[in-house]
């Protein structure tokens, strides 16, 4: 059997991964000149910048960390928030915590009411009463203190502002245990040598990969035949990673998918600056909002220390101007900007799109089926509930 | 008696009470709350036969110490003998094995240590102890682990503090083993995330001598908290408390607070209860001694917080962790 998947990010390659551990032979398609998607870690003597994903949530992606030989640590990140005045300011007022604790145990049996499904790692049924924005669903339930806890991981995660973003994405990203784990600051696990280590390490395991953007798929007899703009080629089946153009698909059921999926505009921006004691810090009046500056991690490598800063919207120098001079104006001093890229993330769905099923109807006779959407176009946004949710497909597709 | 059974006496007469057990045992009831005493305020060490601090009568001279380390700094990659002729240079005769003993003492016996010693790199040795009364809130910090022996339910328990000098602000966490790595928890979960919050600018790191911590224990301990120190941007001076040298002005802020502590912590301890009941207790004692328990400063009185607050004008902005129950 022939399979070729169609991007090359950290669902892609980990999809040919493990395709090549079963014997399969996986051929991946990457439009850009380098892989990892997500993963970029840019390297310099003594220091690495992540522009992209810079931590994980330490559960079940170990396993393959272990598997790969990578080195990771675990360590705890701290956080500031700072108010429009750039004035260091509590996430929650002190007294609104015991109701954080509360509304947190309510939240769980209210969300375990719409959740059918027993693969948590993928979406599935999307429940109507979950298909409002997150503001509106909190407002109604009278959840005020996680509204205000989880504004600026939404915004972090790419999802964009709390009063769009609809509640059944924001929930399932940040399901209860998640936000614990952030209101508890508890320990993230960070890649020594860099996300990009695990994309280098997983290729060294994969025998065909290709740098071609893919113009059609169309299926073909039995398979599938993939034109690109070099030539074509035919498969037994295309795994689909990533966002493509609709009418790039020739398989009616896909093709519709990826009509309605949207994606948010993502800048990150990296600099050195030279504060030495300078912490993550989210600025609470920005979040949601286009061209505005959300957050910046920042950590030390050797003597120096690195902020990346996030915004949303499209990369610019109005924009790259802006971050800095909002970093600035917070009190830290920025010596140059050291890279700069823009992102398209968080594949989702508005709410005109985002049927109740889906995406249940795509997981309906997958056995069947030549072209398959996975990775973050149908799971979870984080690296271990997508590592899950391609290893289950995997294992149950083939 | 020995330790162990000074605790067995004393857990007894907490939960059976104090006259019956006194007779049991034939001692008096002065000498079995002098016992308790240093129990609350050292732990299991406060009850061990006390010592009288011994300095043998041939110990080099510190001002002879002080000058080997300047040679030292100079000529990081000579041996002990070659910097024996150098100190006869400066009319000091020690024996080469006295200047072993001495680079022994502090971790230098080896070239590359000695070479990243001369380079500023730890270990800092020989950085005079700072005036403690003098120091700013958040400078001086107290390290310090007290053993509080065995518990039927609990099992063994250790804690582990770090304590600032001036405002009296403090974490602690329990666990069930001595290892320095407990002490980089302590330090990379709650202390420096705190002390981020509260403007503080750590210059010194005081470890105090509770536990015995062995000589060759030290120099693990004292690169992995400056490895985590470093990566959040902090350059502190670590001091480590001398064997048998007694820093009264420390020990009575030590055990003032550890007496506090244990007197909340017993209870728990005496009724059997699991290591995460104790856990827990521990954070509500510290909730409630950070933000409302009342000590003595020079010129009020007040909780650690509200004297930082009221010295510095800082209004502490901590995040949600630090109001609720948190395993680990």
């Amino acid at each position: 059997m022939r399979v070729a998947i169609i991007g090359g990010g950290f669902c892609g390659m980990l999809a040919a991964y493990l395709l090549e551990q079963k014997g399969i032979k996986a051929t991946v398609f990457e439009r850009e000149n380098t892989l990892g998607g997500h993963c970029q870690t840019y390297v310099s003597k003594n220091f690495r910048v992540e522009l992209g994903t810079a931590f994980f949530l330490n559960d079940h992606i170990e396993e393959l960390l272990t598997e790969l030989d990578v080195a990771y640590t675990e360590r705890h990140s701290y956080r500031d928030f700072v108010d429009k005045n750039h004035a260091r300011v509590s996430l929650l007022p002190k007294c609104d915590i015991p109701n954080l604790i509360a509304e947190l145990t309510r939240l769980e049996t209210l969300l375990s009411r719409y959740s059918d499904q027993s693969d948590q790692t993928t979406y599935g049924h999307v429940h109507e009463e979950l298909n409002v924005s997150t503001s509106e669903f909190l407002a109604q339930h009278d959840f005020r203190a996680i509204g205000q806890a989880i504004k600026p991981h939404l915004s972090a995660y790419g999802f964009g502002s709390i009063h769009k973003i609809q509640a059944y994405y924001a929930f399932n990203a940040l399901d209860v245990p998640t936000i614990n784990l952030f209101v508890r600051g508890d320990k993230l696990l960070f890649i020594n040598e860099g996300t990009a280590n695990i994309i280098a390490k997983l290729s060294r395991h994969i025998s065909d990969i290709r740098h071609a953007e893919v113009t059609h798929i169309t299926p073909h007899g039995s398979g599938v035949q993939i034109a690109h703009h070099y030539g074509t080629d035919t498969f037994d089946k295309v795994l689909i990673s990533t966002g493509l153009p609709h009418t790039a698909i020739g398989d009616a059921e896909c093709s519709d998918f990826m009509r309605r999926v949207t994606t948010n505009e993502y800048t990150s921006c990296a600099f050195e600056i030279g504060n030495k004691n300078r912490v993550t810090t989210y600025y609470l009046d920005n979040l949601g909002q286009l061209n505005k500056l959300q957050f910046f991690h920042a950590y030390r490598q050797k003597d120096r220390t690195i902020a990346v800063a996030y915004a949303y919207g499209l990369l610019n120098k109005n924009l790259a101007n802006s971050i800095q001079r909002e970093m600035l104006e917070s009190g830290l001093t920025v010596k140059h900007i050291i890279a700069a890229k823009q992102w398209h993330i968080f594949p989702h769905m508005r709410a005109e799109d985002l049927g109740p099923t889906v995406y249940t109807n795509l997981q309906k006779n997958r056995g069947s089926k030549h072209i398959h959407l996975i990775g973050s176009l149908v799971a979870k946004p984080s690296i271990s509930h997508l590592y899950l949710s391609v290893k289950r497909f995997i294992q149950e597709v083939f | 008696m020995n330790s162990e059974l000074k605790l067995r006496v004393i857990k007894e007469a907490l939960t059976l009470g104090v006259s019956a057990t006194c007779r049991k045992y034939k001692i008096s009831r002065t000498l079995f709350y002098r016992w308790l005493k240093r129990y609350q305020q050292s732990g299991l060490k406060g009850l061990e036969p006390v010592r009288k601090p011994f300095r043998p009568h041939n110990k080099t001279e510190q001002g002879i110490v002080d000058k080997l380390f300047v040679l030292i700094k100079k000529h990081p990659r000579i041996g002990p003998r070659e910097l024996k002729y150098h100190l006869e240079g400066h009319g000091h005769y020690i024996s080469e094995s006295a200047v072993y003993n001495i680079l022994m003492r502090h971790g230098l016996t080896r070239k590359n240590d000695r070479v990243r010693y001369a380079r500023g790199i730890y270990p800092q040795i020989g950085v005079e102890a700072p005036d403690f009364d003098q120091s700013k809130s958040g400078a001086c910090w107290l390290l310090w682990a007290t053993s509080y022996g065995s518990f039927a339910g609990t099992g063994t328990i250790y804690e582990f503090t770090i304590f600032d000098y001036k405002s009296k602000v403090a974490c602690s966490r329990v666990y069930s083993t001595f290892s320095p790595g407990h002490f980089t928890s302590l330090l990379t979960a709650v202390a420096i995330p705190i002390a981020q919050c509260l403007d503080f600018d750590a210059k010194y790191f005081f470890f105090m001598d509770t536990l015995g911590l062995q000589d060759k224990d030290y120099p693990a301990l004292a690169s992995q908290v400056q490895d985590a120190l470093h990566h959040s941007g902090l350059s502190v001076a670590m001091h480590r408390q001398k064997k048998q040298t007694p820093m009264p002005q420390l020990e009575a802020v030590r055990e003032a607070y550890t007496a506090t502590m244990s007197a909340a912590l017993l209870p728990h301890l005496l009724a059997g209860h699991s290591l995460l009941e104790v856990r827990l207790a521990l954070q509500q004692f510290l909730r409630h001694y950070n933000f409302n328990h009342t000590l003595d400063y020079e010129h009020r009185s007040c909780p650690p917080l509200e004297y930082l607050t009221s010295t510095t004008g800082i209004l502490p902005v901590l995040p949600i962790w630090a109001y609720m129950d948190r395993q680990y």
